[in-house]
């Protein structure tokens, strides 16, 4: 059922077995594991069913390095959907070694076994619409997919990884329909939680507060609480619930909002190949059931130990696009129809580093290949914007059999990355945030020391030269700022309350009833982007808040007993 | 115990057939339309019967002592051709009538529906002579004639051309596939063989008045999984994604022109490639109504054939049928 909240009365109670805040692809998660449960549940979502630019300022806030990191309204939605509505689709599942505890990577180690969360990576994968669990080249499409670099057999590396790609799904697109259609279920809409009210001798959320932009305020009372709305808004939200929590609630030892990580993300060297360029095949191959997928440079896990540096994994790339000097048609024409991408694509094409050719030499380009454009244009068409599956990105075949390496490396957790609360509110009264994003040079050494062998292992294979400069690794890891949407580590997961936020089963150290789903609650960031993780914490947290009902006699039903005496 | 069965070169009644000519306890009667060839077998007796026609129906159910009802075709000719069973079934003191029914007289309901569910009023064409053919067949029981109703779901398998050929001919024209949330509704598939097994079951059923099963997968699986399995099976890969307006397209501008010319083109290979994606279809994708198995289980113990056999030899029939 979904209901708007601004036609609620103010000082209205609503009353759940479980309330979910926020619906984007792990709120609607968990919420779907609680569809045939028979408990009742709250849904509260921020924004509508479409973008409302009042909605969307809610996400204001401060950035304290805007170089090194974009505007907080920026790769996020606050609608229902949540930031599903614009991602790209890409699905990794994290690698064993990112759940380790690693003696080289500060604050490692999850609190959770690798084979716990794998079991759901396969409703992940399906929720996703990303096929089948296999993230094996050879087995994923049928007769296997062709090698990425013909003859190259690498000892540190595998490129028998691939990555998945989703539709794109938009969460609320897919599954509202399954929602709507649910008595026990209610999707709130416009409503946002501006506070939670917890009891510090219950140790335990009594109810939530909720506002609507049209001035309506309302309560939900409810037995258990699911903060999903996103590894920036879990810590704005517990940081500034400070009415009976002076610090904060899960913050007593000061760990909300710290170890923020995005990924480490760019494009460097020059991979020169002397093999035929029929022998490279770089790009997307589909599977039986239609999802695109590709094959990813991945640096091995034992040579990770030996390099003492985080996870890393490498694409084949096209050279970097506002540079005319590639001759290529197909890029020239994706420069110049910039003005017309949406920021959260077009911001490599407007700071790359590089320093752009003038408008003419594009032209000059797209006149030279007039053919291959054209076709790039339609594919662009029908492929891509007018497919109920996606291109999921440009592929470009080198002319000149060049490439650059385009990385996604972890960022390692460091606890003076962090989001905070300012003094400024927004119009409901909450605090604004302000994001401080660093990085370290350990993070930079990762890239460096990880190029440089794979430098290596091209040339004792001989099939090509990869040039890069050391010097050059940090300004190409940075000069797009941290790597947009990858919200993490928050809110992060820890056996002991004194090191993190939420334990093992995802609930706030010291709160009796206050979950936490999305990537906040990942203590380090691995290699792989995060929604994937996302939502298979979040099927496991659903399938959790079930079984502890089946198990807690305390049901809410109670509790309105109580309130209503 | 003498068994007639009609319409018997329909889909069911041929897989009927089949399966009750291993049968040696019992005589098998099988009732087709002039001209139509009957089953191969010599241990079955063919006779042809026009269900329309009282005393045509009458000399086919000569000596007859239970009769199943495999009749299908528009809402008229089902109607009168079970009128005409059941009033000649009591006339002539028949033991028993099967008549196969369907799931559709369930119309758009949702939910977990079991035999005491009532059929719902609000319902098409098709689901509302279903119904009406189901009121006529349970009367019988009043003059001592036991009735048993099946309602199969969506029956595929080989020979099946709505579930099977059908749907395959759409894979393949890449017009269906994943569907996303337009194809989460509950796929009540039953295996061709299991709804003749179900058949032999009820010839036996210990029943005294009226009876009615629900025949479908235990636990059904999305439309989408079987539309993608199916075209895994049929090597119509990679599967399509039909986005919504796609399939809004094709049922409320293509459909009806393409149900037009698939009548015009009936029985040459042109109607093959014209099924329309019908809006009913469409609903139907998107319907969550599933079924209670406990009575089917229990009372006929039936066992389904696993869905991953059903598709296997769905397809090869299709395959089949196609290169042909």
């Amino acid at each position: 059922m979904i209901i708007d909240a601004r036609s609620l009365p103010s000082g209205a109670a609503v009353f759940a077995d479980v309330c979910i805040v926020g619906a984007g692809a792990a709120g609607i998660s968990v919420a779907l594991q609680l569809e045939s449960s028979r408990l009742n549940v709250v849904v509260i979502e921020s924004g509508g069913l479409h973008s409302n630019a009042a909605t969307q300022s809610l996400y204001n806030g401060d950035v304290a390095n805007p170089r090194l990191h974009c505007p907080p309204v920026r790769y996020r939605q606050r609608r229902f959907g949540g930031s599903t509505t614009i991602w790209g689709g890409r699905c990794v599942p994290l690698d064993p070694i990112d759940l380790e505890q690693r003696s080289w990577v500060p604050q490692s180690g999850w609190p959770l076994q690798y084979e716990e969360m794998a079991r759901y990576y396969p409703e992940a994968n399906a929720l996703c619409e990303a096929g089948d669990a296999d993230y094996s080249a050879n087995s994923a499409v049928d007769g296997g997919m062709a090698p990425l670099m013909n003859g190259f057999v690498p000892k540190q590396f595998s490129t028998e990884v691939i990555e998945r790609i989703s539709r794109p799904t938009d969460f609320g697109r897919r599954y509202g329909r399954r929602l709507k259609s649910n008595d026990r279920i209610k999707v709130y809409l416009n409503a946002n939680c501006t506070e939670i009210i917890s009891s510090t001798e219950a140790k335990a959320v009594e109810r939530l507060i909720i506002r609507t932009l049209s001035g309506r305020q309302f309560h939900v009372y409810a037995g258990k609480y699911v903060l999903a709305t996103g590894g920036i808004e879990i810590p704005r939200l517990l940081l500034g619930s400070r009415r009976n929590y002076p610090r904060g609630v899960g913050n007593e030892h000061d760990a909300v909002g710290r170890y923020y990580m995005c990924h480490l993300a760019g494009t460097v060297g020059r991979l020169a190949f002397h093999i035929p360029r029929h022998c490279i095949a770089h790009g997307y191959a589909q599977t039986w059931d239609g999802v695109y997928c590709r094959r990813r440079i991945a640096l091995s896990a034992e040579a990770q130990r030996q390099l003492q540096v985080g996870n890393i994994i490498m694409r084949l790339h096209h050279p970097r696009i506002p540079d005319a000097s590639h001759g290529n048609g197909i890029l020239s024409a994706i420069y110049l129809a910039k003005p017309l991408i949406g920021y959260e694509y077009a911001k490599r094409l407007h700071s790359s580093g590089v320093a752009a050719s003038p408008r003419i030499h594009h032209f000059l380009n797209i006149a030279k290949h007039p053919v291959e454009t054209a076709t790039f244009a339609v594919d662009l068409l029908y492929k891509r914007h007018l497919a109920g599956r996606k291109f999921p990105t440009i592929v470009i075949s080198s002319r000149t059999n060049v490439y650059t390496l385009d990385i996604h490396a972890e960022q390692q957790p460091c606890a003076d990355s962090r989001i905070t609360i300012g003094d400024n509110l927004d119009p409901l009264g909450m605090p604004r945030v302000r994001i401080d994003w660093r990085y370290t040079g350990a993070d930079i050494e990762t890239v460096i020391r990880t190029l440089t062998l794979f430098q290596e292992e091209i040339a004792s294979w001989g099939g090509g030269i990869l040039e890069f400069r050391p010097e050059e690794v940090e300004a190409a890891m940075l000069c797009d700022g941290a790597y947009g949407g990858h919200h993490i580590g928050t809110a992060r997961m820890s056996t002991r309350p004194d090191n993190g936020v939420v334990d093992a089963n995802c609930r706030v150290h010291g709160i009796t009833n206050l979950y936490v789903a999305g990537s906040a609650v990942f203590p380090t960031s691995g290699q792989a982007n995060p929604t994937l993780t996302v939502v298979a914490l979040a099927i496991r947290l659903g399938q959790h808040l079930r079984d502890s009902f089946l198990s807690t006699p305390i049901r809410i039903s109670s509790r309105r007993q109580e309130l209503c005496a | 115990m003498r068994v007639l069965v009609l319409g018997a070169n329909g889909f069911i009644g041929r897989a009927a057939i089949n399966t009750l000519s291993q049968r040696s306890d019992l005589e098998l009667v099988a009732a087709v339309r002039s001209k139509s060839p009957g089953p191969d077998s010599p241990a079955v007796e063919v006779r042809t019967c026009d269900a329309l026609h009282r005393a045509s129906m009458r000399s086919a159910l000569d000596g007859v002592t239970h009769a199943i009802n495999c009749v299908m075709g528009s809402g008229r000719v089902m109607f009168t051709a079970t009128t005409l069973l059941t009033e000649l079934a009591v006339e002539l003191k028949l033991s028993r009538i099967i008549h196969l029914s369907s799931i559709a007289v369930f119309g758009g309901m949702t939910g977990v529906l079991n035999e005491e569910s009532a059929p719902s009023v609000r319902n098409n064409a098709y689901g509302t002579a279903k119904i009406a053919c189901e009121r006529v067949t349970r009367s019988a029981a009043e003059f001592g004639v036991r009735s048993v109703i099946l309602r199969p779901g969506c029956v595929y398998g080989p020979g099946g051309k709505a579930w099977t050929l059908r749907l395959g001919q759409l894979l393949v024209g890449r017009r269906l596939g994943d569907l996303g949330s337009h194809g989460d509704g509950s796929c009540n598939l039953i295996y061709i063989a299991d709804v003749a097994a179900a058949i032999e079951a009820a010839l036996e059923l210990d029943t005294k008045g009226a009876e009615a099963f629900n025949l479908a997968e235990a636990s059904p699986p999305t439309w989408n999984w079987y539309l993608k399995n199916f075209a895994r099976a049929i090597g119509a890969v990679p599967v399509a994604y039909v986005p919504a307006w796609k399939l809004q397209l094709e049922s409320r501008l293509a459909a009806p022109p393409l149900a037009a010319m698939q009548r015009l083109t009936r029985n040459s290979r042109w109607s093959r490639k014209l099924y329309p994606v019908t809006p009913s279809l469409v609903r139907l994708f998107a319907q969550e109504i599933c079924f209670d198995p406990r009575k089917v289980d229990e009372q006929l113990r039936l066992r389904r054939t696993a869905l991953a056999d059903g598709l296997t030899s769905a397809a090869q029939w299709y395959r089949a049928q196609v290169t042909a």
